[in-house]
């Protein structure tokens, strides 16, 4: 079990600044995601976490141990990758008892773990084969295997999902989760699918250009995003953006499209108000209507005159696409 | 996992997407009117993208 600190943390490669002064605390026990887009920084956090990229600036502790500058070996952690990277000469067995053979761990124990690892990830029946023999799911399978016979505290976890088909990645998504609930260990997972982040994280930190842009519970950031990138780079489809007016206590909305979608509701427009001010984003993730004769297309029911509950936008729609969710 | 819409609707330049259930129908063209609970929108400042 331990807890990860991580403070003013900075990575350069040369010039090129990937992780900024990063602070992130992140609890013993908790599922953490890292989302970000591609290249935003997320496997060199990673790695500087798991001790095979070197660090910059900046501290961190797993518990009350400094592991700054501590052997990746030493620090207590089973890493699982993208790339399976399994021994393809080797049977699933002797992939997964690798490197505790070269810990010089007794027989008996390694068998005893390798049993539990194989009983928990259902891959008993594999331990015979060699990796070209396995699906890709029972490769991650084995390459999670690996990880956990390692008496680690704190897993890592780098888009462990990405080469799995929809299918698949929902299955081992779901595997992963009860892991977590049977172990008990901190998790700190990569990804770059908000899927994943939404549906297996206790908390997400959002990143960009090697800044963490928000870090709280997967309903918060979906519904509070704290900032434009974060609420446009989630959802599917993304937040709708309109520009529009800002009133004191956002008591009305104004401008352009939006002002003659309010006043197309019958709405006094608030463009007339002295207390307008500057230009500003409105983003909604928007639920769509299809007219009734309660509520004919462009007429909104009447609305309190201090606030306004909702925004009623007429439309007509364009293009229509079968999607699949999860 | 289930099936939805993806659905993208215009109005004055300006398009909106939603993700609609597969029951209700929606044909290209087709006149909408687009709901949005102003208690859960967010508000961004221009420029900076902070949340107001
Ligand atoms: N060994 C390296 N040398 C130089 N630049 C690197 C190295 N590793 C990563 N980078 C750069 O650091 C940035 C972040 O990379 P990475 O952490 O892999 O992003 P992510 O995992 O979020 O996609 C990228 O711009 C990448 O090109
Ligand atoms: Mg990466």
């Amino acid at each position: 079990m331990s807890s990860v600190a991580i403070e003013n943390l900075d990575i350069r490669y040369g010039n090129v600044h990937v992780v900024k002064s990063l602070d992130l605390q992140i609890k013993d026990g908790e599922f953490l995601v890292l989302l970000g887009p591609s290249g935003c920084g997320k496997s060199t956090l990673l790695n500087a976490i798991g001790g095979l990229t070197d660090v910059s600036g900046g501290t961190l502790h797993f518990n009350d141990r400094d592991v700054t500058w501590t052997d990746p070996k030493d620090r207590g952690i089973g890493m699982v990758f993208q790339s399976y990277a399994l021994y393809p000469t080797m049977t699933v067995e002797r992939n997964m008892s690798f490197g505790l053979r070269i810990a010089g761990v007794p027989r008996p124990e390694i068998e005893k773990k390798v049993k539990w690892a194989s009983e928990l990830l259902q891959i008993t029946q594999l331990l015979d084969r060699k990796p070209s023999a396995l699906s890709g799911g029972q490769r991650q399978r084995v390459a999670i295997g690996r990880a956990l016979v390692r008496d680690a505290d704190i897993f890592l976890f780098d888009e462990p999902l990405s080469n799995l088909d929809a299918k698949l990645r929902a299955e081992l998504r779901l595997e992963i989760k009860k892991l977590h609930k049977a172990l008990g260990s901190t998790m700190i997972y990569v990804t770059h699918d908000q899927i994943e982040a939404l549906t297996l994280a206790d908390r997400i930190a959002v990143m960009k250009d090697g800044i963490i842009q928000q870090l709280d519970t997967p309903l918060n950031v979906y519904n509070k995003p704290a900032n434009e990138f974060v609420g446009t780079f989630l959802g599917s489809p993304a937040m709708n953006k309109i520009a529009g007016a800002f009133l004191p206590k956002m008591t009305a909305l104004s401008s352009g499209p939006v002002r003659s979608a309010l006043m197309s509701t019958g709405i006094r427009s608030p463009e007339r108000s002295k207390t307008a001010r500057r230009q500003r984003l409105v983003c909604v993730r928007s639920i769509c209507t299809l007219p009734t004769p309660e509520m004919p297309h462009g007429r909104g029911r009447s609305l309190s005159s201090s606030r306004w509950e909702a925004i009623f936008w007429p439309g007509r729609i364009s293009r229509a696409l079968p999607s699949r969710t999860g | 996992m289930g099936s939805d819409i993806l659905a993208w609707s215009d109005f004055e330049g300006i398009t909106l997407s939603h993700r609609l259930s597969q029951e209700e129908h929606c044909e290209t063209g087709e006149p909408v009117s687009v709901t949005a609970d102003v208690a859960k929108a967010s508000f961004f400042e221009d420029g900076t993208g902070a949340r107001l």
